[in-house]
């Protein structure tokens, strides 16, 4: 009782500069539910938001709950948008967000965005409504051109980011660079690495050389190998760099010049970019390979005998993406000399090849997980798996966080026993307590939904496809994981049994994905109709859903809950299971 | 529903042979305990009523099955799984535009390349076979080669070579590594064969390198016993 009152004897701004401190939204989240005023303090000195689902709520409530916000990160799409699975114009339409907060947050720095559509009239409005703007980060998002870009260019003179990474930028113009004005002087970080076209190359020299403080530099593939070493000379402080095509008819002279302007870079950490790598050039970047703790060769078609001598150059590296290229003796190379490696992604290159072409096992990653002791995040593409690999890999790597593997073709035995990889997975989430994430591939049975319900207990995110037998396979997970955030789920014979009697569940979660699934039409129904906090959204492109009959399983299922109600923006090819509800309501 | 009936498919029932379900227990033994255990105390909107249609259930599971595995079996033939392999469509546009660069790119030193058998792309592939066989690229030419007995495929930038013994000695070393050293220590020889642009398999030394080198569209290494 007396600590209780002593709380509320702090003054306000006592309490306001303590909150200051913490920065997780966790935390922040459990700040406001102490008690009524400590809920208006916080509030009121929220500065940074993140919404993981630009429909979960309204940017209107937002503003009205936290009326001084500086940064803000919104999500749009499903997950399963990168993959080309939700249709084209479905939604994630940043518009109405920032058309809200050129209003309520006149003083806003940074927007970082995710899978959301951006016009080039958003991108103008960014510019003008926030004097003070500084971060604009857009990751795989879409819609918006050069023009747009320039508008930021031109206007936001405080800018310190402009990271466009993995987004989709109609190319109407490389001049959009030189919009920075001279005073620009302010950039942190710039990522232009996704845009199509050649950038004028006078303006980005000129930017570079007036920007003291920049650190990050990703350029895009136009950019050829014989700019860079001037671009590095004008920038020594970087600490990440994306280079342009690396490839060029360097005379002998221009590469020991580029090799020069590499030992400049004391500081350089990340490398990525090497599109077209010519593998001759390489040992231009040996100076920095000591330094380097994290590398993106994913774009770099070089073979397995260069990749060894590059990779055991970087005895430092903390994270490496791939390409398959690296075989099964690069990886070997890998895990014995890079000791402190966390993450590793290898990808296919040739994912629709029917014959392999490189010589990629399951050898390569219980090769690593055995040398790498501090490996906790793995990506991996391959054609050929075993329960005892992944056994060993659980017990040698109790640490991993995220597991994601992927055997090309759909339902794959273990190649040696020709069983489901059932015991298999269930090792990792046995051995792996702290298991955040998870891809499943390969034959499954329901067995191995029983495992993760059974072990997974801190797993967030689950993507299942071409796996299981029946509803028990969900409800094993939905019931079992109580951590579970996000489920994704494609081609599995799961239908409304297990759906609908983990109802409740679904409002712990962010979302479900559930595509070429069978849930019926009905369940959706029933479900939407029941759980008025769920947006159910059913995405069927073949027609309207009422010529069907209602047993019939629907194409796709995207569930999520919401404050906001139903949203306004859903093309006709989306249906949302409660809207009936709500016109009876009205 | 006249629709609908179009889309039923031929009653095939060999197709579950190779279904993994086909051992499925049945829905009561499967939910039975978890009815009794469970269920009844979780905020629910369906009880399972430990009386399901089973009938009911397992034709609609079973028309799905079919569906798919039919729509699997043509994807294979004809073009890939939407969406599978799970790779983001950004880096999958990166893989055909790889493919795309190479066969322009200047100074290109890389032997082995990446290739996409994207069905999608066919068409832009054959517009850039075009364009090279037009003249466009002196300075690639990828062909696939394989060896008897090595499961794996590689491409090859014939470009790099200017006779049958240093291509096939360069060949011979890639794919060294994944041959049984027992056949060697027996002195197998290699025989490079192609099949030109008319579809023949042809012995390589018996044409002019320059003869090779335009109509080759595959390469196999074939082993003579030793």
């Amino acid at each position: 009782m007396l600590k209780r009152m002593s709380y509320s004897s702090f003054p306000e701004d006592v309490l306001e500069h303590v909150f200051s401190f913490v920065q997780s939204d966790k935390d922040r989240n459990a700040i406001s539910l102490v008690c009524k005023s400590w809920f208006e303090i916080e509030r009121w000195c929220r500065r940074r938001i993140f919404v993981g689902n630009c429909y979960a709520v309204s940017p209107r409530m937002v503003i009205r709950r936290f009326p001084d916000v500086r940064s803000v990160e919104l999500k749009g799409k499903p997950h399963f948008a990168d993959f080309n699975l939700v249709p084209e114009g479905w939604g994630g339409h940043v518009y109405p967000w920032i058309y809200a907060m050129a209003t309520g947050y006149p003083c806003l720095e940074e927007i970082r965005l995710k899978r959301m559509v951006v016009t080039d009239e958003t991108l103008e409005l960014i510019a003008k409504s926030f004097k003070n703007f500084k971060v604009l980060v857009l990751s795989s998002c879409e819609g918006f051109s050069t023009h747009g870009l320039a508008a930021i260019a031109a206007n936001c003179r405080n800018l310190r980011e402009l990271d466009l990474r993995e987004s989709e930028v109609e190319d109407l113009s490389g001049n959009w660079l030189s919009h920075f004005p001279d005073t620009c002087t302010s950039l942190v970080a710039l990522n232009i690495a996704c845009v199509g076209s050649e950038v004028s190359f006078s303006a980005l020299e000129r930017l570079v050389g007036r920007s003291p403080c920049l650190r990050t530099l990703r350029l895009n593939r136009a950019v050829p190998l014989d700019k860079l070493a001037n671009l590095l000379r004008r920038a020594p402080q970087l600490t990440e760099l994306g280079t342009g095509a690396y490839s060029s008819d360097l005379r002998p002279e221009a590469l020991s010049n580029l090799a020069g302007a590499f030992s400049g870079c004391k500081e350089l950490k990340g490398m990525s970019g090497f599109w077209d790598v010519v593998p001759a050039y390489l040992p231009a970047i040996y100076p920095v390979c000591s330094g380097l703790t994290s590398l993106n060769l994913s774009y770099a078609s070089i073979q397995s005998p260069d990749l060894i001598k590059l990779v055991s150059q970087c005895q430092n590296l903390q994270r490496l993406w791939v390409l398959d290229y690296i075989e099964d003796s690069g990886l070997e190379a890998l895990a014995a000399s890079c000791k402190d490696l966390q993450e590793l992604r290898v990808f296919p290159s040739e994912p629709f090849g029917v014959e392999p072409n490189v010589s990629l096992t399951e050898q390569g990653l219980v090769c690593v997980s055995e040398g790498c002791p501090k490996l906790e995040s793995v990506l991996y593409f391959c054609r050929r798996f075993s329960n005892d690999a992944l056994v060993t890999i659980a017990r040698n790597r109790p640490n991993m966080t995220r597991f994601r593997l992927c055997i090309i073709e759909p339902r794959t035995p273990d190649y040696l026993t020709h069983q489901p990889l059932d015991t298999g997975f269930g090792a990792i989430v046995e051995n792996c307590k702290y298991l955040r994430r998870l891809s499943l591939s390969g034959l499954l049975t329901d067995l191995v939904f029983e495992y993760i319900g059974t072990y997974a207990k801190k797993l967030e995110m689950l993507s299942v496809a071409f796996a299981g037998e029946s509803d028990l396979g969900l409800h094993h997970v939905l019931s079992g994981c109580e951590g579970l955030r996000k489920l994704e789920i494609r081609d599995c014979p799961f239908g409304d049994k297990a759906l609908l009697a983990n109802a409740a569940k679904l409002e712990t979660m962010r979302s479900l994905w559930m595509s070429s699934c069978l849930v019926s039409l009905e369940a959706c129904k029933l479900l939407g109709q029941k759980m008025p906090r769920l947006n159910v959204e059913v995405i069927d492109e073949r027609g309207p859903l009422d010529s069907r009959p209602k047993s019939f399983p629907v194409e796709k299922l995207y569930i999520y809950r919401s404050v906001a109600g139903p949203r306004f923006d859903m093309p006709g090819f989306v249906w949302n299971m409660d809207e009936d509800s709500a016109l009876r309501l009205s | 529903m006249e629709l609908q009936l179009g889309l039923a498919l031929p009653t095939t029932t060999h197709l579950q042979h190779n279904n993994p379900t086909k051992n499925k227990r049945s829905f009561k033994e499967a939910f039975g305990k978890i009815i009794r255990d469970e269920l009844q105390k979780m905020p629910s909107l369906l009880l399972w009523s430990g009386q399901p249609n089973e009938e009911d259930d397992d034709d609609r599971e079973g028309k799905k099955k079919r569906i798919s595995s039919t729509i699997n079996k043509e994807n294979e033939e004809e073009k890939p799984v939407v969406g599978w392999p799970p790779i983001q469509s950004w880096r999958m546009k990166l893989l055909n535009h790889n493919h795309h660069h190479h066969h322009h790119h200047r100074g290109d030193q890389v032997g082995v390349q990446m290739e996409n058998n994207h069905n999608h792309n066919r068409m832009a592939h054959d517009h850039r076979h075009g364009q090279k066989e037009n003249g466009g690229s002196n300075y690639s030419k990828y062909v696939k080669v394989k060896m008897e007995g090595v499961a794996i495929t590689r491409k090859v930038n014939l470009r790099l070579y200017h006779s049958f013994h240093t291509l096939k000695s360069s060949l011979i070393a890639m794919f060294a590594k994944f041959t049984d050293q027992k056949y060697e220590k027996r002195g197998v020889r290699y025989t490079l064969t192609y099949q030109d642009n008319e579809g023949d398999w042809l012995l390589a030394d018996d044409v002019p390198w320059r003869i090779f080198i335009e109509s080759v569209r595959r390469l196999e290494i074939v082993r003579n016993g030793g």
